[in-house]
């Protein structure tokens, strides 16, 4: 599903309105549903909309964070496509930490590497609602007019 | 109060959130941005722009009407 997300960013479009906001579209996605036995045709006039995603840069401390409209980060844990426009690499740190195979491995035993994985749930769960973390390097490849 | 005066303060109220909001919208250069990246062009994003403003209440084929018809209510 990652990889899917990171192949598709190529055919998005994207513009950056303000230092710390862009908006990502893709007008020629063939997202019109394929109906069964649909015998009268009715499925073409089946109404799908087109959308601009906003995606906007917000500073919570010292960790900056990527919020996208669509809220697929928020939904499945893993950055959506909007974003890997922007930062055109994925980081380690831009997957939910459950997705990690470390933690079906060694979260709940008695180890360090688990009391490692909870303070890290933990954090990420304070910031819930900010979106997907980028790293300072990241921050800072991004915040340069040209990163494409 | 004169009318030079309150352009004054309006200039150093400018400038105060300037300084104080280096990287937020607050420091929003009209010059600057857009910034268009990879095969964008201009109508493309005056479209997009037009579309978001109408809180993305386009459907696929108005969209593609559109694109195969550019209005001047949308295009600069």
């Amino acid at each position: 599903m990652l990889n899917q997300m990171y192949d598709t960013r190529c055919d998005e479009n994207c513009a950056r309105v303000a230092t710390d906001a862009w908006i990502v579209w893709n007008f020629h996605k063939d997202t019109q549903p394929k109906f069964d036995n649909d015998v009268l045709g009715l499925g073409v006039m089946f109404p799908v909309f087109r959308n601009v995603y906003r995606i906007s840069l917000i500073k919570k401390n010292t960790q900056q964070f990527m919020k996208c409209d669509c809220l697929h980060y928020e939904r499945n844990g893993i950055p959506c496509q909007h974003i890997l426009v922007i930062t055109n690499k994925i980081e380690d740190n831009m997957v939910k930490i459950q997705h990690w195979k470390v933690y079906g491995t060694h979260f709940g035993d008695n180890s360090e590497i688990s009391a490692k994985l909870m303070e890290a749930r933990s954090i990420q769960q304070n910031n819930e609602s900010n979106g997907v973390p980028i790293t300072p390097a990241m921050f800072t490849k991004i915040m340069s007019p040209i990163f494409g | 109060m004169g009318e030079h005066t309150i352009h004054s303060i309006l200039d150093m109220f400018l400038l105060l959130m300037e300084y104080s909001f280096p990287n937020s919208e607050y420091s929003h250069d009209v010059n600057e941005f857009p910034q268009l990246f990879g095969q964008t062009t201009f109508n493309q994003y005056c479209l997009a722009i037009h579309v978001l403003d109408n809180n993305n209440m386009f459907t696929i084929r108005e969209v593609e009407e559109m694109i195969n018809k550019p209005n001047e209510e949308y295009v600069e």
